[in-house]
């Protein structure tokens, strides 16, 4: 029963998948042959055993940068998160017309500076203000904040594409139950548009994960296990960004396994993230439409 | 729906005949092309020169890259570039001879209102060391140091290092950057900040206002002048690699770098031209 | 209105207030910085003395050309991803599940891999050498998981009645999908396209490896050339005295960034028309 043109686009739809699995593939591989050597060399357990990251002097331990990657990321979605959805919130239910319309533009505008600009933005205002309360400044804090200030406007764009799409479906059935407008928007739309949400958090905390310039303005790049939010810390990326152009041989070869790790890093978020975020309702709902057919 | 559609036909187009016009340009006459890779400290100077000598010869056309002084020597070998820029001193190999072009200080700058006018050796070794953590010991100034060091590969670190004859898991910093803009900017935002950059870059500051200033180090001053007569204690070579059998082309711009002229775009840099 | 959702309006008043503060100060920092520096001249002449002199023509010239690179080669692939993977739950296919995956890992690799990526794939192993043409193609695998995601989501949020309707007029499945529910989700596809391209247009890491760092006017696809956002880096960060330029770039780009917005809005204006529900 298919006809030939349903066929031709079944198969460009397989030839979009395979052209994104085969982009991984060669990222990965390219990783791989690059990261070898040192790895060859060292064994995997000294990138988490070695007595610091030296690499002047053979020595490449990971594990510090790899726990303020982390600390870093989870400090600025923790202060992008919730603001992202209260503003969200209230552009799409509480500003009308032309406003909310003026504020997407706006928001559109935002979403394109380039990270370095928030960098010299975190280095001219946020460092300083920092340096009042703690000497140095550059630290876990300014990076958390001005990855932050990054982020939130592309989130609350997403959100807000959430929430209009779901608002045409729910919006007015949540309120004909005699639900007031905040009830709707808390009881009714959140938990409908949380795959929605949940994609939009998850890409951009993995923009966070991946995120060089800005960071790397900002937050000192000691290598350390940070103690408080005033200590500075390096991130992964941010340790490539600094030392891939200068660097040779094992070195080299070691940041390349730096940039394994991340991804192996964010494949442990994946596998996290999905066993709970499948929502069931849509999945039934997309194989019926295949069944359809 | 129909408007995207055609937007993204005519856009097609477009690119279909961009490639076209690519292969009509390649039947013209060739012209002889250079293409220069490396160190971000020397490419903008480079990029310069490269259009200076382009006004003199119209049938030559020189790129410029940029990405690291690794990638400089990377791209030479495997023949993506024919001239390398790089930031720190290297041996000649089979692949490529090196070409001192320039010399370059590295010094010590504080901010305008820190009195601190010179550090000796032992000093700068202290405080790099965390010995000394207030600036009260050294001037009249009070104020916890912020110590700023650069990231491990670039050179202006290993002269540093070299001078100071310690290894850099020995240096206790407290940020850690990679660009010498990033550490001006940091110690203009910063008054009890203290850092080392090349002194071209604080030169130039300081000429355009930035309320920073330079540091003597054992009594000499950071000067064009000092850097050229080896006075100064700190300094590092900025070369230009190629490989041992240059095409004329590349002969022809390598000579250029030395000519006079040459010469003095390197001085408008605040480098300081090799002999 | 009862307490707790007074609670619930006042956080998120407080909310946009900040944000709205926030971001004023960024924009205002960079437009009275950089709008001195802005004429007709400035975008009309190519850079002089390492970018502290001149404008920026050839730069915008670079930008544009990558951009569209990039968009045009990662939209159709982004297109048909999405299509697959809202019409087939993970659960169903392991194909399917591993495309996921990966699209997600694409979506979190640092710019700099892309870079170094770039380079070995596209500058190296296809000979385009640094060129608008691998420093698009690199954007592009870059910007694609964040479309194919963003298409996802507008996908499938479409009722499944436009689907069934369609397919009871016997219509073929990429007749449904071209005119029926594609149009019905227009305007989020054109939000999409504008997230990624404003992501693209910010990147910098990605391209210094790969289309480059010349400032010359491009001439063909194969050409280097540098990206408004490259020039801000460079300006900022390797040219003493290049600040004042590098914040007028950083203006250029929005000006560029309000340009697109405006048009991608024109050509998505059919749906505006449709009667939308009033909160």
């Amino acid at each position: 029963m298919y006809h030939l043109s349903d066929k031709f686009f079944r198969l460009s739809q397989l030839l979009g998948g395979l052209i994104a699995t085969t982009i991984i593939a060669i990222i990965v591989i390219v990783l791989l042959i690059e990261a070898w050597p040192s790895v060859a060399h060292y064994g995997l357990f000294h990138f988490f055993t070695a007595s610091g990251w030296f690499p002047l002097e053979a020595e490449y331990n990971l594990a510090p940068m790899l726990t303020g990657t982390l600390v870093i990321t989870l400090g600025a979605m923790f202060i992008a998160i919730p603001l992202s959805l209260a503003s969200s919130i209230f552009v799409v239910f509480y500003i009308h017309g032309v406003y909310q319309h003026l504020v997407t533009r706006l928001l559109e505008l935002l979403s394109g500076i380039p990270s370095v600009v928030f960098g010299l933005w975190g280095m001219i205002f946020v460092v300083p203000a920092l340096l009042k309360i703690k000497s140095p400044g550059t630290s876990l804090a300014a990076g958390s904040i001005v990855l932050a200030t990054m982020l939130i406007p592309g989130l609350v764009l997403m959100c807000m594409m959430a929430f209009r799409q779901t608002l045409e479906h729910f919006y007015l059935a949540g309120r004909s139950l005699g639900l007031t407008k905040m009830q709707t928007v808390i009881q009714v739309l959140i938990p409908s548009s949380l795959p929605s949400l949940s994609s939009a958090m998850f890409l951009q905390t993995a923009r966070a994960i991946g995120e060089t310039m800005a960071v790397l303005m900002v937050c000192g790049n000691i290598i350390q296990y940070p103690t408080s939010l005033f200590d500075p810390v390096r991130t992964l990326s941010t340790n490539a960004a600094l030392e891939m152009a200068y660097a040779t041989g094992d070195h080299r070869s070691a940041l390349f396994t730096s940039g394994l790790l991340l991804l192996g890093l964010v494949a442990i978020l994946l596998k996290t993230s999905r066993q709970r975020s499948i929502p069931e309702n849509i999945a039934c709902f997309r194989s019926r439409t295949r069944e359809s057919l | 729906m129909s408007r995207i559609a055609t937007f993204f036909v005519f856009m097609y187009g477009l690119l279909i005949g961009a490639c076209q016009s690519e292969s009509a340009l390649d039947a013209s006459p060739p012209r002889e092309k250079i293409v220069i890779s490396g160190s971000s400290t020397l490419a903008p100077m480079i990029s310069v020169m490269a259009k200076t000598f382009e006004q003199d010869h119209p049938n030559f056309r020189i790129d410029v890259q940029t990405g690291g002084s690794s990638r400089g020597i990377n791209d030479v070998q495997l023949k993506l570039a024919d001239i390398g820029m790089v930031s720190r001193h290297l041996e000649d190999t089979d692949t490529y001879r090196a070409h001192t072009i320039a010399q370059d200080g590295v010094t010590m700058i504080v901010h305008k209102n820190n009195p601190l006018t010179s550090l000796n050796k032992n000093t700068i070794i202290a405080i790099y060391q965390k010995q000394i953590l207030d600036w009260s010991g050294l001037t009249t100034f009070s104020g916890d140091i912020t110590v700023i060091s650069k990231a491990e590969g670039r050179s202006t670190l290993e002269v540093f290092l070299h001078y100071l004859g310690l290894k850099n898991s020995e240096l206790r910093p407290d940020s850690i950057i990679g660009d010498n803009e990033q550490a001006v900017k940091l110690v203009v935002n910063n008054p009890n900040a203290i850092a080392y950059v090349s002194s071209s870059t604080a030169e130039s500051h300081i000429k355009n206002g930035s309320p920073i200033k330079t540091i003597q180090i054992d009594g000499v001053i950071p000067s064009t002048e000092n850097v050229a007569n080896g006075k100064f204690p700190i300094v590092r070579k900025l070369n230009l690699i190629a490989s041992p059998s240059p095409s004329t082309a590349v002969k022809q711009f390598l000579e250029f770098c030395s000519s006079v002229q040459g010469k003095r775009l390197i001085e408008e840099f605040h480098f300081v031209p090799s002999v | 209105m009862n307490p707790s959702e007074k609670v619930i309006l006042g956080t998120c008043i407080f909310s946009i207030t900040l944000l709205a503060l926030l971001y004023g100060q960024i924009v205002w920092e960079i437009t009275i910085n950089g709008l001195p520096r802005l004429s007709w001249n400035w975008f009309t002449q190519a850079p002089a003395n390492a970018g502290l002199q001149g404008g920026i023509s050839s730069i915008l010239i670079s930008t544009m050309l990558i951009i569209c690179v990039s968009l045009i080669t990662a939209t159709p692939v982004a297109l048909a991803i999405a299509i697959n993977l809202s019409e087939i739950p993970a659960t169903h296919s392991r194909g399917i599940s591993f495309l996921r995956a990966s699209l997600d890992l694409l979506a979190s690799i640092p710019s700099i891999v892309y870079g170094l990526f770039g380079y070995a794939f596209f500058v190296i192993l296809c000979k385009l050498g640094f060129s608008l043409l691998s420093g698009g193609l690199t954007l592009a695998c870059m910007i694609l998981p964040l479309l194919a995601r963003l298409f996802e989501d507008r996908l499938k949020e479409i009722p499944i009645a436009h689907f069934q309707s369609a397919r009871a007029c016997g219509m073929h499945q990429w007749q449904i999908y071209f005119f029926v529910l594609l149009p019905s989700i227009s305007r989020g596809l054109i939000g999409s396209i504008i997230l990624a391209l404003s992501r693209a247009l910010s990147e910098t890491a990605a391209l210094v490896y790969t289309a480059g760092y010349v400032d010359r006017m491009p001439s063909t696809l194969s050409d280097s050339g540098r990206s408004l956002s490259v020039h801000i880096l460079d300006l900022s960060m390797n040219v003493p005295g290049g600040n004042q330029n590098s914040y007028a770039s950083a203006l250029t780009l929005l000006l560029l960034l309000l340009f697109i917005n405006s048009s991608a809005l024109w050509m998505g204006n059919q749906k505006s028309n449709q009667e939308r529900i009033k909160v």
